[in-house]
């Protein structure tokens, strides 16, 4: 355009401006060039020919409220000046979304509404940003979120992914220890029913007794079967009372471990499974320091031989931390008698399970 | 609901269809932790339209920090499609590294039946290529398509994407016919990306509708005769410039192109071998971008005449890598002692061997860049040269390459601050 024709036109450019109204029912009149740059006004103004006097100014949505159309007017007015360098666009831009996050958390509502693309482009970028790296409780403090979920509800949808491969090969690893416990306890208490079970009558014992080398072995006899009544009595006292407490124990340390899972659940990205979920893996709660390298274990049964073979290292790796706790709960177990052998297996695995199960529904 | 302690909820009251697009700007792992924001934020994220599995597990600092980062990329990739609602128009999938392969045929076929617009399947360098599985090219709603270090293999009766605009192939298997198959039957390509592509020989573009055009890799021949709306083309050879490729064939008939950048060993040797000269002006080229190895007189004609035929020309940028040790005659060798401004004066050949009216070509000329070790006379000449031509010269960038002598760069700059300019604006920077 040469000078002559900028001078013809540019009296009738400053002179039109365009009326808008906003929701409050105020209204302001501006440029038409930097009203023009709102596609949503630009609009207006040529399919239904608004704008040009106050009777008949352009409703503005609701959503842009009279400061924030001042901001955005501001927008419009720096980038509808043709001939500006990026520099100084982005330069503009970085300085003009400075502002607190209610209001630019409006402005992005406004443009959207104004259809201003590249404005909601700007200000969704900034929102991102602080979005992005940030905790939840971080997020929840910026933009004033109520932190209305119940813990319950925030580990939900790590339950969701319940199926993962290191839970199957975690409930594996349990059901080999299981097992291996079993047959152990098995194995102990085959000896002590052998000494339990000793039911030979008196006649039999006599004739032990009477017989030839039978006397050392008698008292072992009776000193055993003392032994063992002092046992059972022991266990009369702890399924009165002890195994209440046990259970109340065992419930609260429960709780505990759910509390710290779900405290940590929000610095884990919500899709991924948390062991401490799982009802089997309660060990790995209780054994904080353990760390498996959970890195590739795309597992399914009968996969690639190298898989399986780092994935057998790993579990022996976890047995073997494991084992060094088992020794004592053995102990625990296996001192309470045969009777009582059976509860915390049970314990350990459906019962847990159960409690698990219910709390998640709850 | 219950209320934040400190006020209102901000960012809630934003539209959903806005809260999805910011949460599309976020890596897919950022964006499903809104879920235990707050009860209305619960679902949010499984309604975004495009998903970003960026795989920041290999972030070592992260996985100190959080040994969960030390997951299964493709499971979770597997459980967010579950979890996902509505259409899926982006799908970006960066490093493929913990994931098997065979799994992406499976996240192929589920997206591009979900509306799919935007696919980005960046496999890592490891592993076998990720060969595209054959659904992709029954996905008539593809708008842009960027593939890296995949094998690109079109299916029997491939009809064409009718709505691609945006191709990108890097380090990817493509075939001459696969790619000559793919390109004629997107009649709507605005842009081709091929860079380091495996494969190709002899390529043919026949893109009626192609804006742009880059090129970077080892091939034979270009042929693009159907694009006349070409605007800007990109070619660089890895390996040097095959013997039989002619710059003219290339350029013939792109009178719309307005950034033309051309690199490679012997690009010098291209240029030279035009048969023909320019005949056509390209009235619309603003952007020219060369890069040579050394200029010889030949080259400076022939760079000459494509300026000539370039009257519009706005930015030049012209990058020389000579070698330091080049079979060239010792004269040419640019002498820098003290006494150099005394012996050395500007020849003004170039003035000489181009016409008068190939003066008129730098009218518009208003930003230089020139890159040199300045070794050699010619380099100088073309720096005084623009000086002395171009008149309406702003900005005129020069960069002394491969020099760690400073009393020889302060000497080459006070020599280059020296010329006379025709342009009363014009400015010197050094790098």
């Amino acid at each position: 355009m040469s000078e002559n024709e900028m001078a013809i036109i540019k009296p009738e450019v400053m002179k039109s401006f365009i009326w808008l109204q906003t929701a409050d029912g105020s209204i302001q009149q501006v440029e038409e060039e930097v009203a023009m740059f709102c596609p949503f006004i630009c609009r207006e103004i040529l399919q239904s020919g608004l704008g040009s006097s106050k009777n008949y100014a352009i409703t503005l949505p609701p959503r842009v409220n009279p400061s924030i159309l001042s901001l955005i007017l501001d927008y419009c007015r720096f980038h509808q000046v043709p001939g500006r360098s990026n520099k100084e666009r982005k330069s503009f831009d970085e300085r003009f979304i400075r502002i607190d996050t209610k209001r630019l958390c409006e402005l992005t509502s406004a443009a959207d509404s104004l259809q201003l693309k590249p404005l909601v482009d700007l200000t969704s970028r900034a929102l991102a940003r602080m979005i992005e790296g940030k905790t939840p409780e971080e997020i929840r403090e910026t933009f004033h979120l109520p932190d209305d979920l119940t813990e319950e509800e925030k580990l939900e949808p790590l339950r969701n992914t319940s199926d993962d491969p290191r839970i199957r090969l975690l409930n594996r690893l349990y059901a080999r220890k299981r097992k291996e416990l079993k047959e152990r306890a098995k194995l102990k208490s085959v000896e002590v029913e052998v000494a339990s079970v000793d039911d030979r009558s008196v006649d039999d014992l006599l004739s032990f007794i009477n017989g030839g080398d039978g006397d050392s072995k008698g008292i072992k006899g009776t000193k055993q079967k003392k032994k063992n009544r002092r046992r059972k009595d022991q266990l009369k006292d702890q399924s009165s009372n002890g195994v209440g407490n046990h259970q109340i124990d065992e419930e609260n340390n429960k709780e505990s471990n759910l509390r710290t899972s779900s405290q940590t659940s929000e610095d884990r990205s919500v899709f991924l499974p948390s062991p401490g979920r799982n009802p089997n893996s309660q060990c790995i709660d209780d054994q904080s320091s353990l760390k498996v390298d959970f890195e590739d274990l795309d597992i399914d049964d009968g996969l690639d031989p190298v898989m399986k073979e780092k994935l057998d290292r790993e579990v022996e790796d976890f047995a073997r931390r494991l084992n060094s706790d088992w020794p004592e709960r053995m102990q625990e177990i296996l001192s309470s008698g045969p009777e009582r052998r059976l509860v915390p297996m049970s314990m350990n695995g459906d019962a847990s399970m159960r409690r698990y199960t219910r709390l998640g529904r709850t | 609901m219950e209320q934040h302690p400190r006020g209102v909820d901000r960012i809630s009251s934003i539209p959903s269809v806005l809260l999805h697009r910011i949460l599309c700007l976020l890596p897919i792992r950022e964006a499903a932790r809104t879920s235990i924001l707050s009860r209305q934020w619960r679902y949010i994220w499984t309604f975004i339209p495009t998903l970003n599995f960026v795989n920041d597990s290999k972030s070592k600092k992260k996985r100190k920090k959080n040994p969960l980062y030390n997951c299964n990329w493709g499971q979770i990739i597997d459980k967010v499609l579950l979890l996902h609602n509505g259409p899926i128009f982006g799908f970006h999938l960066q490093n493929t590294l913990e994931i098997n392969i065979d799994d992406i045929d499976q996240w192929v076929v589920f997206i591009t039946k979900r509306g799919l617009q935007q696919l980005t399947i960046h496999c890592s360098c490891s592993g076998a290529p990720y060969k595209l599985h054959s659904s992709l090219f029954l996905c008539s709603s593809l708008v842009c398509l960027k593939l890296v270090l995949c094998e690109f293999q079109i299916p029997i009766g491939f009809v064409g994407f009718c709505s691609l605009k945006y191709m990108s192939l890097k380090h990817v298997y493509v075939s001459d016919e696969a790619l000559e198959s793919v390109v004629s039957k997107s009649p709507f390509l605005k842009q081709l990306v091929l860079e380091k592509c495996r494969g190709l020989s002899f390529i043919n573009v026949n893109a009626p509708e192609l804006l742009s055009f880059h090129i970077v890799g080892e091939f034979h021949d270009i042929k693009m005769n159907h694009s006349p709306n070409l605007k800007h083309l990109r070619i660089c050879w890895d390996y040097g410039v095959p013997q039989n490729c002619m710059l003219n064939r290339v350029l013939k008939g792109k009178t719309k192109l307005q950034s033309l950048c051309l690199a490679g060993a012997y690009i010098e040797d291209l240029l030279d071998r035009m048969a023909e000269r320019f005949l056509t002006t390209y009235d619309y080229l603003k952007v020219l971008n060369l890069s040579v190895e050394s200029l010889c007189i030949d080259t400076i004609k022939e760079i000459s005449f494509l300026l000539r035929s370039s009257p519009y020309l706005e930015a030049l940028q012209l990058k020389i890598s000579n070698d330091p040790v080049m079979e060239c005659e010792e004269s040419r060798i640019l002498e820098i002692d003290v006494d150099m401004e005394a012996k050395y004066e500007i020849r003004g050949f170039l003035w000489k061997t181009l016409e008068c009216d190939s003066i008129t070509c730098l009218g518009c000329l208003r930003r230089v860049e020139i890159q040199s070790p300045f070794t050699y006379m010619e380099d100088m000449e073309i720096v005084a040269f623009l000086l002395q031509h171009a008149e309406v010269l702003n900005v005129l960038h020069i960069k002394i390459s491969e020099c760690e002598n400073k009393d020889r760069q302060l000497r080459i700059v006070k020599r280059l601050a020296s010329f006379p300019r025709a342009s009363p604006h014009a400015k010197l920077f050094f790098k």
